[in-house]
């Protein structure tokens, strides 16, 4: 099961109301009405058109503020050698934009990078192999603060590795060393997306629409790109649909990343934190993301107030691996 | 010759919520068939964050607030939900301590969870119940705004845009949120003490 069913289950089934309770509400809703009866007779509800001209005026204000918000350089640690295995994009020479001036046109890059990458479409038996290197803060410090930022000299770098089956019935994962798998088959739950679904998301017009589509898991396209898999033509239209959202910026600094240049895009949230998503510089191969705050903030938890302050990174991942491969344990 | 059938269809089934608010705007008698539809809902997610006394008196107010605000309801939202969670949340953020005497409460009483591994939990081995403390805990030390979305979507059973729409945030902040809530749920589950240190 995932964390949103595990919330559920554990604070046991609904609570229902006792009869009792139910009456009084009711019995109160009632006296109101027969109150208002008297007096509001020949009311109407506000139209519809007026709602949404209001809603969408908010809208255009929020994103003029993201888009005005300054996003923050953060040197980045050294985590070890990126893995290309050759597996990767090959060099470009010929890309659409050589020298980007833009978050679209890196995207644009990237998506022209993907489309070439080698590709075979994987049987349903086959995995989606997944690694990536993720900077976390040492157990101590995580104990103590476990919303807070990273610090240096109090991380350590944890190794993640997931096998998915195409057809969504096992996930797998290394733990400390030992192999867990995880067979829905044998009553495991978790989810995925389904494949099948993922595989028609050719276009950008598709992904966005997709991604706006009610659902009852969430999914951020910035990171869904570092968990699955994908076929080239995807990949590339899901950059092209990250570059047709509202607020995306070219780091104007260029990072350093496994000791390679980098180029960070950075999507403003909430007003104070920056997701960014890194690019190699030489393969426009997407090779990471990170979470940084780019303002001080105050956080109000009913814990405790806690602060936030600019250039805190948050989280920060490296992708070194992203493959099929054919059984569980294969790394290629 | 055929026999020409006239049928009645049951208003009572098609109608929506916005219907029956937008009636209730001429006949305020009409109001009491939304109540009947969600009350339990919303008494159901208030107990959950603020236990059974406080949901029965945040529940009542909702459906009164409600009533009082029926006229400034969005006609083109057929499901009501949204809305009037969004209520009854404006009423529970009156009772943050309350909520977080509840969390520190169900943290010190939980069972012993140290068998229940994120792995375990997946796999479907041990019971949900055991990870409530660690839960608990992490619920309260949530930002309020990422708690609010996280909760709509886990306990209240909306999905993200309708919790964007309960809380009168844009759909892509909801996500974010939502994002960053889940992100912390696993990480009092353990989910993210998967991996091998490198």
């Amino acid at each position: 099961m995932d964390e949103l069913t595990v919330l559920r289950e554990a604070f046991g089934s609904e609570d229902t109301p006792s009869a009792d309770s139910h009456d009084k509400a009711r019995a109160a809703l009632l006296q109101r009405i027969d109150t208002a009866g008297v007096n509001s007779a020949g009311a109407r509800p506000v139209r519809a058109g007026r709602h949404r001209r209001r809603w969408a005026l908010r809208v255009g204000l929020t994103a003029a503020v993201a888009a005005a918000a300054v996003l923050g350089a953060v040197a980045v640690e050294n985590l070890g050698t990126v893995d290309d295995n050759g597996k990767g994009h090959p060099i470009v020479n010929a890309l659409p934009f050589p020298q980007p001036a833009s978050a679209a046109e890196v995207l644009e890059n990237a998506a022209w990078a993907a489309d070439r990458k080698p590709w075979k479409n994987p049987r349903p038996d086959q995995f989606m192999y997944n690694e990536s290197h993720r900077l976390r803060g040492t157990p101590e410090r995580e104990a103590r603060e476990p919303n807070g930022p990273l610090v240096a000299g109090k991380t350590r770098v944890v190794v993640e590795q997931e096998w998915k089956r195409i057809d969504g019935r096992i996930l797998a994962r290394m733990d400390k060393g030992n192999l867990v798998v995880m067979n829905k088959d044998e009553g495991a739950y978790f989810a995925q997306i389904p494949y099948t679904d993922l595989v028609k998301l050719t276009t950008p017009e598709k992904v966005l629409a997709w991604d706006a589509a009610p659902k009852q898991y969430g999914v951020v396209l910035d990171q869904l790109l570092g968990q699955y898999v994908l076929p080239p033509a995807v990949e590339a239209a899901m950059f092209r649909a990250i570059a047709r959202g509202n607020g995306v910026r070219l780091n104007p600094v260029a990072v350093n990343i496994d000791g390679r240049p980098a180029i960070g895009l950075g999507r403003t949230i909430e007003g104070y934190l920056s997701q960014e998503l890194l690019f190699d510089k030489a393969t426009y191969r997407l090779i990471g993301e990170r979470m940084v705050a780019i303002a001080d903030h105050t956080n109000v938890g009913n814990d405790g107030t806690s602060q936030t302050h600019k250039g805190d990174v948050f989280r920060q991942v490296t992708y070194t691996a992203s493959t099929i491969v054919n059984k569980v344990g294969d790394t290629e | 010759m055929d026999l020409a059938v006239v049928t009645h269809p049951d208003t009572r089934r098609t109608e929506t919520d916005a219907d029956i608010i937008s009636a209730a705007c001429r006949s305020p008698e009409r109001f009491a068939a939304v109540f009947d539809r969600h009350y339990r809902h919303i008494y159901a997610y208030a107990a959950r964050r603020l236990g059974p006394d406080l949901a029965e008196d945040v529940a009542s107010e909702t459906f009164l607030v409600a009533f009082d605000r029926r006229e400034k309801y969005n006609a083109a939202q057929p499901d009501a939900r949204p809305w009037l969670f969004g209520i009854a949340l404006n009423l529970i953020m009156r009772h943050g301590r309350a909520e977080s005497r509840r969390y520190r409460m169900l943290a010190r009483t939980a069972p012993d969870e140290q068998v229940a591994a994120f792995d375990n939990l997946v796999a479907g081995r041990v019971d949900a119940t055991l990870v409530r403390g660690r839960l608990a805990t992490a619920l309260a030390r949530l930002p309020r705004a990422e708690r609010d979305v996280l909760l709509l979507v886990a306990w209240a059973g909306l999905n993200q845009q309708e919790a964007a729409a309960a809380l009168d945030i844009p759909a892509g902040t909801a996500r974010s949120r939502l994002h960053r809530a889940r992100q912390e749920m696993r990480k009092a589950l353990g989910a993210d003490n998967v991996g091998s240190e490198a």
